[in-house]
């Protein structure tokens, strides 16, 4: 009989363990770029709108929020200057993880590890770390996005500068991931993107503008996948500031490239508005 | 023997059958994403055509996740006991912020962790409380003089709806004034739920739910 209760007790531990919530941690730099020196570890900051930074007193950064396996990293860069190698760690607390990738010079390139994994517990620190071999000078690496997921589930997020934005009656404009100190981008081919941390489904999109839209605009915010519209998509009007599609999913595979790209109908030009928030969620 | 052989393999079988599982704080078990449902007719493609498209009029999956915030790289001024709202992106506003980051799931807000790269002055504590819309919730922590990081990741029984505006609320208290605190960034979880999953308003973390919503939880 205690055998019994014994067992019961353990599959009531194991049934009702507290994991917290999965979801991916985002690190991003600006777009001024960063002067990186040989062999030198380098964070990737967990705030917006800062270079990447040399001392981890000078960075902030994000706890997991459960206790679970950290797994699927992706980096991409806006730049990358040719005869630099610059190879990008996960490190959880302060010890680095077999979670790594490496990017050789490539404009704009990107990098990812989908097989290695680490376990993280509730409050770790999580933290995307990068060092540089070869010429290492200069303005060696443009932007950086990096991401790694705690699960299997989460969000993507993007987002502008909280300015006014300036956008052609139907120009197609992209929002940078999850970067938030540039303004929408017209070239969409140099532009960065989200790579899908897994194979599986992109559904429920939420996309805010931080203001009014001028009376007579809409602008129409869509999901890409590897550079093509997919039925995931909202509109934002002068009377609606917040819009959604919980009704269409669409399926990826990991690595995909995923996009936010926004088109105006109307007169458009300064659109009175502030920047554009855009979450969607991944599923496998 | 039989009995005991025929429970330890109804247990085995619970255990291995279980996707993620999390309780609230009073022990309701509250199922984690599992695996994804498909409904509803095909969705309509757009011009440019793409990806295979799944879709119809049913919400067809549910998704936790994280929500991030973060000021720009600079100190942060804050008069004392004014609410402080982390930009989405930019620095404290003591105003709600029009551009603002929504639950993607229906389900448990889950999980606070802010850190700032300086510390409230000798004196002066900031209380960090994640807000439903306009309610605050009952997750906050509290950073004090030398505190650069505080989390909660114990209350989990407030419930969110698909669409919820969720933001990260900022208060000091002390002299306060300039370079209150320094670069600050936040990090949310949502846990998903069905609405079906969510306590129901009659049992007591329902109960303590409702109340947090009126505001005197």
């Amino acid at each position: 009989m205690k055998r019994i209760l014994a067992l019961v007790l353990l599959c009531g531990a194991y049934c009702m363990a507290q994991t917290g919530p999965q979801g991916i941690i985002t690190h991003a730099t600006n777009f001024t770029g960063t002067s990186m020196a040989p062999a030198t570890n380098y964070y990737v900051p967990g705030y917006f709108g800062g270079g990447m930074v040399a001392s981890a007193a000078s960075n902030v950064v994000y706890s997991s929020l459960n206790t679970g396996t950290l797994k699927n990293f992706a980096v991409t860069t806006s730049t990358l200057i040719a005869g630099n190698t610059v190879t990008f760690t996960v490190w959880v607390n302060s010890t680095a993880t077999a979670i790594t990738c490496v990017m050789a010079g490539i404009t704009p390139g990107s990098c990812s590890d989908f097989t290695h994994s680490a376990a993280v517990n509730q409050g770790d620190i999580v933290t995307v770390m990068a060092t540089c071999s070869g010429t290492c000078s200069g303005t060696t690496i443009g932007a950086i996005f990096a991401e790694v997921a705690t699960g299997n589930v989460g969000y993507m997020q993007w987002q502008t500068t909280n300015a006014n934005q300036t956008m052609t009656a139907g120009s197609a404009y992209a929002i940078q991931p999850t970067n938030a100190t540039v303004a929408l981008v017209s070239t969409l081919s140099t532009l960065m993107f989200a790579p899908a941390l897994e194979t599986g489904h992109l559904h429920t999109f939420i996309a805010n503008v931080g203001g009014t839209l001028a009376a007579g605009n809409t602008v129409a915010l869509y999901v890409y996948v590897n550079a093509v519209a997919t039925a995931i998509t909202c509109t934002l009007s002068n009377s609606s500031s917040t819009c959604t599609d919980v009704a269409d999913s669409v399926a990826v595979n990991q690595g995909d490239k995923i996009q936010i790209v926004a088109i105006c109908t109307g007169t458009c030009g300064n659109l009175l508005s502030g920047g554009f928030n855009a979450q969607v969620g991944v599923t496998p | 023997m039989k009995p005991l052989i025929a429970l330890v393999l109804f247990i085995g079988a619970i255990a291995s059958a279980q996707t993620p599982v999390v309780t609230s704080t009073s022990g309701t078990p509250i199922v984690n994403s599992g695996t994804p449902i498909i409904n509803g007719a095909p969705g309509t493609p757009v011009a440019s055509g793409g990806t295979p498209v799944i879709g119809g009029s049913t919400p067809v999956v549910a998704s936790g996740g994280y929500i991030q915030w973060s000021t720009p790289p600079a100190f942060q001024t804050m008069t004392a006991g004014t609410n402080y709202w982390i930009g989405t992106p930019g620095a404290f506003t003591a105003t709600v912020p029009l551009m603002a980051n929504s639950a993607i799931s229906t389900g448990i807000l889950e999980g606070l962790f802010t850190m700032t790269s300086a510390a409230p002055a000798a004196g002066n504590t900031v209380t960090v409380t994640v807000y439903d819309g306009a309610t605050p919730t009952a997750l906050t922590c509290t950073l004090g003089s030398g505190v650069t990081r505080c989390s909660d990741f114990t209350h989990h029984q407030t419930p969110v709806t698909l669409g919820d505006k969720i933001y990260v609320v900022y208060q000091c208290a002390g002299t306060c004034g300039t370079n209150s605190m320094g670069t600050t960034i936040a990090i949310v979880g949502i846990e998903p739920a069905t609405a079906q999953q969510l306590p129901a308003a009659d049992t007591p973390e329902g109960k303590r739910r409702d109340a947090a919503k009126k505001g005197n939880f």
